[in-house]
């Protein structure tokens, strides 16, 4: 047995509307990114198995998807194997210019 | 006696549940009990309700887990069985996930949780569930929820108004179905849908909340007679 990682990412279809990604545009916009057009929100889902072999482990995640993960009727997903493993601490989150912060202070967001 | 015999599922999260057990019980006089969602044995029920509220903290879809519940293969059952099943509100998410109706919720187009009272117009009163209603009633009913926002494609709506499948829809008092009685942005104003054997019933608004005089509204209670009146 081997120890796989995976990543499944799900999407609302193009065609469908997202209103949370709307949300996030806006609050974009106020905090003054003006230039941003689109944002859409979507699922990032981290999955480690244990399987023979990568393809046979890649086979039982897809599955999972389509199953559980994503909504066929509303959500695309993709699956891509991990190389490092998700418990690897992720790096410090970079710091944001104080301008960023004034826009929201003043925002009143 | 005191048929129909009604089962309220609890889920983890579901909220409204002692609501629907409250109306039936102590408004109709009706035998009711809870089903906990890991029961495997629901053959003593007539009427299955799923509740609303919010079932495994609506964990990556509304009723995306809950569908996967031990009782959710005999609630499928009951379904082929051709007894009823009503799914309010996370109950009509759960059934949509299930497949055991068509189509899919979205987060509402407004971006906002919506919690208000809205007006539904009958369009299909030829059901165990609306048979106490008149074609083209307008029922006014509590509704609360941040994903109502009804979603299919274009072929299944197609499919769902040439079957009469669409048995509720949000609309003026006066019966107007327009974009400005919608609350959530859904596909025709579809507040409620059934399938086409018409035994699985799944709509947003709550009828539970809307069964006794005390609470200001009574439209809801139309519902649960026509239920009652299908076994008499």
């Amino acid at each position: 047995m081997s120890q796989f990682t995976f990543t499944v990412i799900v999407r609302l279809r193009q065609s469908i509307l997202d209103p949370q990604g709307k949300a996030v545009l806006h609050a974009a916009h106020l905090l003054g990114f003006a230039s941003i057009r689109e944002i859409r929100v979507g699922k990032i889902i981290d999955i480690t198995i244990e399987e023979e072999t990568e393809s046979q482990a890649q086979q039982a995640i897809e599955e999972l998807a389509r199953k559980l993960l994503a909504n066929p009727v509303i959500e695309d997903f993709r699956v891509t194997k991990m190389e490092v493993s998700p418990n690897v601490p992720m790096p410090e989150p970079p710091q944001l210019e104080e301008t960023h912060w004034k826009a929201h202070e003043t925002s009143g967001v | 006696m005191n048929k129909p015999s009604f089962g309220v599922v609890v889920f983890p999260g579901s909220n409204c549940d002692h609501d629907a057990y409250y109306v039936l019980r102590h408004i109709f006089e009706k035998s009711v009990r809870y089903v906990w969602h890991k029961e495997t044995d629901i053959s003593d029920i007539d009427v299955i309700i799923l509740p609303g509220g919010f079932s495994y903290g609506d964990y990556l879809r509304s009723g995306a887990i809950a569908r996967f519940s031990p009782v959710m293969r005999e609630v499928v059952r009951h379904a082929q069985k051709g007894k009823l099943v009503l799914g309010i509100c996370n109950g009509f998410q759960i059934l949509l996930e299930a497949n055991l109706l068509p189509g899919a919720m979205l987060r509402n187009a407004s971006m906002r949780f919506v919690c208000k009272s809205v007006t539904i117009r009958v369009d299909n009163a030829k059901t165990p569930f609306t048979s106490m209603c008149r074609e083209g009633d307008v029922l006014e009913i509590p509704t609360a929820h941040g994903e109502g926002n009804y979603y299919a494609d274009n072929d299944t709506l197609q499919q769902l108004l040439d079957d009469n499948q669409i048995v509720f829809r949000y609309s003026t008092t006066n019966g107007d179905v327009v974009d400005e009685a919608n609350p959530n942005g859904s596909c025709l104003n579809i507040a409620g849908v059934i399938n086409k054997k018409r035994n699985v019933l799944g709509m947003m608004p709550h009828p539970e909340r809307a069964s006794e005089s005390l609470l200001g509204y009574e439209d809801g209670k139309k519902i649960f007679e026509s239920i009652i009146n299908y076994f008499n």
